[in-house]
């Protein structure tokens, strides 16, 4: 009796130190050590090249603060010791109204200011870096590329053995080709990921590494839910957006939430420190949203941004700009859109017509004039509300002008323009205001009525 | 087996004589009528794409892609002036753009525009002759481009074959020229309308020999009439 307690105890105790064990917090796995080929030096320089090559282009976002707020977050995230072999670590904020994030080989990671505008507070954007951030550690794009490379030799093998049995390519039949050359590697595993062994080896460390952080690891399963939503018709998806992906996604980070013990009992959300921090890139992420012809999501950027900070002239403005920009859509897709003929539709829209084309193909319709008139009505009160809280906004009277131009309103229209060329003088697009001034001004002139006398009679 | 060293035998020859192939121009009514004059012209910085293609698969070369840039404003200019054009100051020097972000992104701006409506553009060039084509607003708020009648948007597709893949290529009778095909569109600052879209492909040594693709571009805007001077 007394033995069978003693083991009893004894087994007891060992399932308690066992479950003790498996819950406490531990630091990332350290990466695998690395043997670097030819090939590998070779993506190594690419990457350095497309380093110099986005900011050459103005692909980069010019913020020295967010660049630093980013920089010190993405620096909290890495493990102790020495950086990796060949490993410079750079953060980066790119141009890019899509949702996306990618790391190059080098160490230089990129967030798209579209990601920045999406996420709501730091410890979901703690945890899109940490994800990046393995995939450096991991040396996943040398894996991926030597993947790559191999199949390539492998395609223009059999590619070469079949021309020989068949037709001769010819140059023109090779300038179709070219248009759609397939993106080199690099260039892929931006845009679609890497394989999904890969890109569950990173989710899985990034959570590991955003604990360590003291960061909430749930908030990594919030953001993914923000990835899915969309106020988009979204026709193609990135690795961030791709929702199948996202759905199995959310299902191995769960089940690695749920074993990993939380490094404090309050970790950190940092709500309040990320939109202060992100405020003026989301507001500059609707400008390159409207570009896009993502209007809805630049709408709905600005609603939240006006509703954020209701005291800010200058997010009114983005709102006018946005709504503006939405013009004969509604703010968010309808079920017909969603649907799949809707997306074969649009589709089609898309490669037939050109953005003004489709503008002017929706202005035809009731619908689309409806919807114009809404968005139009809600610009103009978005603008007022910006010159309200601060007159001397120049742009918010310079968005009322190109509004009453399309309105066909040429006194007001007039108007704004002078009141924005009187504000900023020295405007760099006063010379084009200045012609549409002109333009306004000579359209709401009164008609000209001479009061000639009657010719004599003969 | 004659026919396919008919193939190989063609192909071998013109990469030895490095032949300068297709253009085609395609002009704006307005332009044609002679209503919308062009005599200022502001080149935007080139964007080009020289792939090579070989046995382990395609890549961009971005170092060449920059030396066919930075070839290509000065052949349009040329072949611009000698129309009588006047070709205005490059305002987008590296250093410039480096001291100045908001033109930088500006720049970036418009470009892109430019390339969302360059694929309808491509794939049915002739609407360029009823008009279709217009950039809007982008063009008229891009500052640099107010003294220019109209803004020149230049993109260049390249390819070049490592050894490897031409001796394949020759093997099978597939022609494996080095090539590169330049596509020229020329925008109201005003308006917005595309006024003149040419293309043309240059076979051969374009990249050390940048001048190889001046005839093609030469030919590719011989319709292009430009206004007289006032």
């Amino acid at each position: 009796m007394q033995l069978r307690w003693s083991a009893l105890g004894l087994a007891l105790l060992l399932i308690l130190v066992k479950g003790a064990t498996a819950q406490q917090p531990s630091a990332p796995a350290p990466p695998p050590a690395f043997k670097f080929t030819d090939v590998d030096l070779e993506l190594l320089e690419k990457s350095n090249e497309l380093d110099r090559y986005m900011d050459e282009k103005g692909m980069v976002y010019s913020d020295p603060a967010l660049t630093e707020y980013v920089t010190a977050l993405g620096d909290d995230l890495l493990p102790p010791g020495p950086d990796p072999e060949r490993v410079v670590w750079k953060f980066h904020v790119l141009r890019d109204p899509i949702p996306n994030a990618f790391a190059l080989a080098n160490g230089s990671i990129y967030v798209n200011t579209g990601l920045l505008a999406l996420l709501e507070n730091e410890a979901q954007l703690a945890g899109v870096i940490a994800h990046e951030e393995t995939h450096v550690l991991n040396r996943h794009p040398y894996l991926e590329n030597r993947s790559y490379r191999r199949k390539s030799v492998a395609a223009n093998i059999l590619a070469g053995v079949g021309a020989a049995g068949g037709e001769a390519g010819g140059i023109g039949g090779a300038a179709a080709v070219l248009m759609g050359t397939v993106a080199p590697a690099i260039v892929e595993t931006t845009i679609y990921g890497y394989s999904r062994e890969l890109e569950k080896e990173a989710d899985i460390r990034a959570v590991a590494a955003v604990n360590m952080a003291d960061y909430s690891t749930e908030e990594m399963i919030n953001a993914f839910k923000l990835l899915e939503s969309s106020h988009e018709v979204e026709l193609s998806h990135v690795f961030y957006q791709d929702h199948p992906k996202l759905d199995d996604r959310i299902g191995y980070v769960s089940d690695a939430i749920h074993d990993t013990r939380p490094l404090t009992r309050h970790p950190m959300v940092e709500e309040e420190r990320y939109v202060a921090a992100t405020e003026k890139v989301s507001r500059d992420d609707i400008a390159l949203d409207i570009r896009a012809g993502r209007e809805r999501t630049a709408v709905a950027v600005a609603l939240r941004l006006a509703k954020q900070n209701p005291k800010s002239s200058e997010d009114f403005r983005a709102l006018g700009d946005a709504f503006r920009a939405l013009g004969p859509r509604t703010p968010d897709p309808t079920p017909e859109e969603l649907s799949s003929k809707g997306k074969k539709d649009a589709r089609k829209m898309e490669t037939k017509f050109t953005d003004q084309e489709y503008d002017d193909a929706l202005m035809a319709t009731p619908a689309g004039q409806a919807a114009m008139q809404a968005s139009q009505k809600k610009s103009e009160e978005a603008y007022q509300k910006a010159v309200e809280l601060d007159p001397g906004n120049a742009a918010a009277h310079r968005g009322l002008g190109f509004l009453y131009e399309k309105q066909r309103l040429p006194a007001q229209c007039a108007g704004e323009f002078r009141e924005y060329l009187e504000l900023a003088p020295n405007a760099l697009d006063q010379l084009q205001i200045r012609r549409r001034l002109e333009s306004a001004e000579k359209e709401s002139a009164p008609p000209v009525t001479t009061n000639a006398a009657p010719s004599p009679k003969p | 087996m004659n026919r396919r060293f008919a193939h190989a035998g063609v192909t071998l020859l013109m990469i030895a004589c490095s032949v300068s192939l297709a253009r085609a121009q395609f002009a704006h009514p307005d332009l044609k009528s002679g209503k919308i004059v062009v005599r200022k012209v502001l080149i935007l910085p080139p964007r080009v794409s020289v792939t090579k293609s070989g046995m382990k698969g395609n890549e961009t070369l971005i170092a060449e892609s920059k030396m066919v840039e930075a070839a290509l404003p000065a052949i349009f200019a040329e072949a611009a002036q000698e129309k009588g054009c006047t070709v205005l100051d490059n305002a987008f020097a590296p250093e410039a753009l480096e001291k100045n972000q908001d033109l930088k992104f500006a720049l970036a701006d418009i470009q892109d525009r430019f390339d969302a409506l360059h694929k309808h553009i491509s794939e049915k060039p002739k609407d360029v002759r009823n008009g279709r084509f217009t950039m809007g607003d982008e063009v008229v708020n891009f500052n640099p481009g107010a003294a220019a009648d109209a803004l020149v948007f230049v993109r260049g597709s390249g390819v070049v074959n490592t050894g490897g893949k031409k001796v394949l290529g020759a093997i099978a009778g597939v022609n494996e020229t080095d090539y590169i095909l330049v596509d020229i569109a020329i925008v109201d600052s005003q308006s917005g309308a595309v006024l003149y879209y040419g293309y043309s492909v240059t076979g051969g040594s374009y990249i050390e020999n940048p001048e190889r693709m001046k005839k093609p571009i030469e030919a590719s805007f011989k319709e292009w009439k430009v206004g007289k001077q006032k």
